[in-house]
């Protein structure tokens, strides 16, 4: 019997099911509230669409205008900035290039309120350039406006675009520019050709990093009061903080970011329409190094060490002005520096367990979404363009376009329905739902990271191990793995770092008793231990870096030749 | 190809199941009260509750905000015993919505005058303690000290006066619907902001960020929940900062703000009757005794509701009467339905 089952359903059929239970449902949920509040007791009417009457508000529509052009601007930032520092890294032998390699996952764990904290301490009136008596309010009113939310946003997603563009880069040949150089092309023409080359990856990179932007509300609501400059979840947050919470227009403002998302998508669709990436064959040539000149290695150096300076080294300047200096700012003469919060939440049980707790969900949220990822991103690359295809990538970006609570409040709506519970089925409430959705979660950007590779990666050299006789498994181990190995493993830590300081969906979905470390740092601030809370976050980053500091040296110490091999450089 | 794709799908399956069996099951018993709570004394009083009734508690801790948005989204299937959080128009919400259970604790009779002011006359929601919107914590070193609403809008204080957004604040809702109660309604009260604006008021998203502004000059004046103000002077008392001297002050008058208590009406039996304890020992001394230490610094600033209860030392400043016309109670059921508009118009019109 069981074998009949199991040839009836396939395990795509299953994949299918996990999806439609991890994303899908819960999102078509929570969408239908803006239609019908009375299907999930949100309201009393059946069907209709008074939700949408705060979305065609002109302040709404303002914040709509205001969040699309952030959104582009962010994106195409980030990925520009990515692409270039993705090049000097991989492709020359710039002496800053280990110091990047070394700073990419801090840069990716910094929490966009440090990131904004530190630049509002430095340039803020009685902040650290009123120390030196400088005063630059120009600046200062770019930085509490649209530029600067814009700067911080793309910020924030240079090292999302980082890990997808170089991952893509590492696999495409020396061939390429080899051919433009022997054709006459210059260096720049060499880049323009590498860059098109890496289309799929670029445009993966620039999709999360819009997604990512127009679904942000913490940065903006950090350096500009909404009244001044208002974005699109404005108005969602502000119907979640109304009393009673009003869902059906969570909902309503939802289905418009979504359909900015569908943008991204068709943007993106129309981009790559009929051209193939396939580059990784077995005849990609490594690459060797290109020697910049003196002034190059200086230049590139220093580029990069100033990207580093304005991305990391201004939120840990965040970081220790919250969490070690007292009195900074008008206090000029008399501040001082002091690890009594550090001492304080490292005996603190708020952290201890949570920290565990939250490693813990991580590591199988990763492990999972890896895998999962693996397979989405091979169904996205799919020459066939079939609607399984087009619902996968549209439902994959909606997860990371609505904002994690809203997203966390479908996962109410799905598994705490009354009939659910009366057959038996006691998912919410639980730590495996919250692992779930910490999958699905991360699961659309864990894929994009890999469909630039994936995209890369060409049939014939699974069919001809395949022709010669070797088994399905033996052909994905011996051909397949060893090409994406490192994408693999960096997704995994993209992941796992990502979810272990999750904070929207680990508030609605913890189980009780069960905190995550997002939980604790959030009410340890908002208990007014703003200098506690900080130091919290980064004794986790720091956790989260020697982690990654692990993970990668086990890769180069127990990982076959063969599977470091892509990629390499000789120098 | 698609057998590669079977494999690894089989594969993630496998993983998705050995994980949630590996992690177990802590979803709620039937025999264990659920609190929802945004209290940060919350989980040494459960604890507690425990070890006395010998009665389980899933407790789950969350700001109100978040809080609230759960609440909300389980409606159709609630999960929660017991609600508490400091501000009574989520709980007047919700007992418009008939969805609290009216209960007069054991000790009800014990309540202060100001407690019973603060408590429904129904019981749908009961009040251990409070604290004052706002404190009032002015720069000493820097500006004298206001004596009213009216000072701050001179020019005295002009650019010197900081507040938090109601939409992003929970605890600045009620004092802006006390300041609208008490000037003759919500136009006056909309002038008068309007007034505080045009004389340079900030305003900043919640406590945090008007208390640092405050620290490091931007504004002299803050204007935000007593237990933050409290917390501040203690904190700069404790170890002094030469040309920072936070004092905290109350302005004539200052709005109450209740934490309330209440409990589910859709809840089982033994769910209900496990709750009604729980509230019967948060009134208690025993349950008052852990609020005053569970979160120093914190929410443990507060003005207990009983006649015999005084608030923790820490606490410098004394504790408010209604009888000297200072302190003001709002009525949430007034109030509370009009939040999303007087929010709405504060974002506009003043952040």
């Amino acid at each position: 019997m069981w074998l009949a089952l199991r040839s009836k359903i396939s395990a795509v059929t299953f994949f299918w099911f996990l999806i439609i239970c991890i994303l899908v449902l819960p999102i078509i949920l929570f969408l239908s509230c803006a239609f019908s509040p009375r299907l999930l007791d949100q309201g009393p009417q059946w069907f209709t669409f008074s939700s949408f009457k705060p979305v065609f508000s002109s302040l709404f529509l303002v914040s709509i205008i205001h969040s699309l052009i952030l959104g582009i601007i962010a994106s195409i930032v980030a990925a520009a900035v990515a692409l270039v520092v993705a090049w000097f890294v991989l492709r020359t032998n710039s002496p800053a290039r280990k110091l990047w390699n070394g700073s990419v996952f801090a840069l990716l764990l910094a929490p966009s309120y440090l990131i904004a904290l530190g630049w509002e301490r430095i340039f803020e009136r009685g902040g650290v350039l009123n120390i030196f008596h400088i005063d630059l309010p120009v600046v200062r009113n770019l930085l509490y406006g649209p530029v600067g939310i814009g700067m911080i946003l793309a910020f924030k997603g240079i090292p999302f675009a980082y890990l997808v563009i170089s991952n893509a880069m590492r696999g495409l040949g020396e061939e390429f520019e080899q051919a433009v150089r022997v054709h006459g092309g210059n260096r720049r023409e060499a880049f323009r050709i590498m860059s098109t080359l890496l289309l799929p990856a670029i445009w993966s990179g620039v999709a999360i990093v819009f997604a990512e932007s127009i679904s942000d509300f913490g940065v903006a609501s950090q350096l500009s009061s909404p009244g001044r400059f208002s974005v699109a979840t404005f108005s969602l947050y502000r119907a979640i903080e109304s009393i009673p919470v009003l869902f059906p227009v969570c909902a309503a403002v939802s289905v418009v970011l979504l359909a900015l998302v569908v943008l991204a998508l068709l943007a993106q669709s129309r981009a790559l329409r009929g051209r193939s990436f396939r580059v990784l064959s077995g005849r990609t040539r490594p690459i060797t190094r290109i020697q910049l000149s003196t002034p190059g290695k200086f230049f590139s150096s220093a580029g990069i060490v100033f990207l580093l300076v304005i991305t990391l080294g201004v939120p840990i300047f965040g970081a220790m002005s919250a969490s070690m200096i007292r009195g900074l700012g008008s206090l000029l003469t008399n501040y001082s520096i002091s690890f009594d919060n550090y001492i304080r939440v490292f005996k603190s049980p708020l952290l201890r367990n949570p920290l565990l707790f939250s490693a813990k969900c991580a590591l199988i949220t990763a492990t999972v979404a890896v895998v999962l990822a693996a397979v989405s991103s091979r169904m996205l690359i799919s020459t066939k363009s079939g609607v399984s295809k087009k619902l996968l990538d549209f439902f994959l970006l909606a997860a990371v376009g609505l904002p994690g609570i809203v997203f966390a409040a479908g996962y109410i709506f799905a598994y705490n329905l009354p009939i659910a519970q009366k057959i038996g089925f006691h998912l919410y409430g639980t730590v495996a739902l919250l692992v779930l959705a910490y999958i699905a979660t991360a699961l659309p950007t864990t894929t994009r990271s890999l469909v630039g590779n994936m995209n890369q990666f060409q049939e014939s050299l699974s069919e001809a191990c395949r022709v010669h006789g070797s088994s399905a498994i033996k052909t994905w181990i011996s051909v397949v793995l060893p090409l994406i190995a490192r994408p693999l493993l960096m997704a995994w830590l993209l992941t796992y770092c990502g979810t272990l300081l999750e904070l929207p969906v680990s508030q609605l979905l913890f189980p009780p008793n069960h905190a995550p470390l997002a939980v604790g740092i959030d009410r340890t601030l908002g208990n007014f231990d703003f200098g506690g809370g900080t130091a919290m976050e980064v004794m986790a980053i720091l956790s989260a870096l020697i982690v990654v500091a692990i993970v990668l040296s086990l890769f180069e110490i127990f990982a076959p030749q063969g599977w470091k091999k892509l990629g390499k450089a000789h120098s | 190809m698609i057998r590669r794709t079977k494999i690894a799908a089989a594969f993630s399956a496998a993983a998705v199941i050995v994980a949630g069996a590996s992690f177990g099951s802590t979803a709620h018993a039937a025999d264990t009260l659920n609190v929802y709570a945004a209290l940060d004394y919350s989980t040494d009083v459960t604890k507690a509750f425990t070890a006395k009734t010998g009665i389980p508690v899933n407790l789950v801790a969350l700001s109100t905000g978040p809080l609230l948005a759960k609440m909300q989204a389980e409606k159709n299937n609630p999960q929660w015993g017991i609600y508490w959080a400091d501000g009574a128009e989520p709980c007047a919400a919700l007992d418009l919505d008939k969805q609290l259970l009216p209960y007069s604790p054991t000790l009800s009779h014990s309540l202060s005058y100001v407690g019973k002011k603060l408590t429904p006359t129904s019981h749908a929601y009961n009040v251990p303690g409070y604290t004052e919107m706002v404190g009032v914590v002015y720069n000493a070193a820097k500006v004298a000290k206001p004596r009213s609403f009216q000072d701050l809008l001179t020019s005295t204080y002009k650019n010197q006066v900081g507040m938090n957004n109601p939409s992003i604040s929970g605890p600045t809702y009620p004092f802006i619907a006390g300041l609208m109660s008490q000037l003759g309604g919500e136009d006056a009260g909309k002038a008068y902001l309007t007034a505080l604006k045009a004389n340079g008021l900030v305003v900043n998203a919640k406590n945090g960020p008007t208390l640092h502004a405050l620290e490091v000059g931007t504004i002299n004046v803050a204007l935000v929940q007593s237990s933050a103000a409290i917390n501040e002077v203690n904190t700069f008392k404790a170890k002094p900062v030469a040309g920072f001297n936070p004092q905290v002050t109350f302005l004539s008058k200052t709005t109450l703000l209740p934490s309330c208590i209440a409990i589910d009406a859709k809840a089982g039996a033994a769910q209900i009757s496990a709750a009604k304890q729980f509230v019967d020992f948060v009134m208690s001394d025993s349950g008052q005794d852990i609020m005053k230490t569970g979160a120093p610094g914190g929410d443990s600033l507060f003005f207990p509701t009983m006649n015999s209860r005084t608030a923790v030392a820490a606490v410098t400043v004394s504790t408010p009467t209604i009888a000297n016309g200072i302190v003001q109670v709002v009525d949430p059921y007034i109030w509370g339905p009009k939040q999303g508009e007087i929010d709405d118009w504060f974002t506009k019109n003043i952040a």
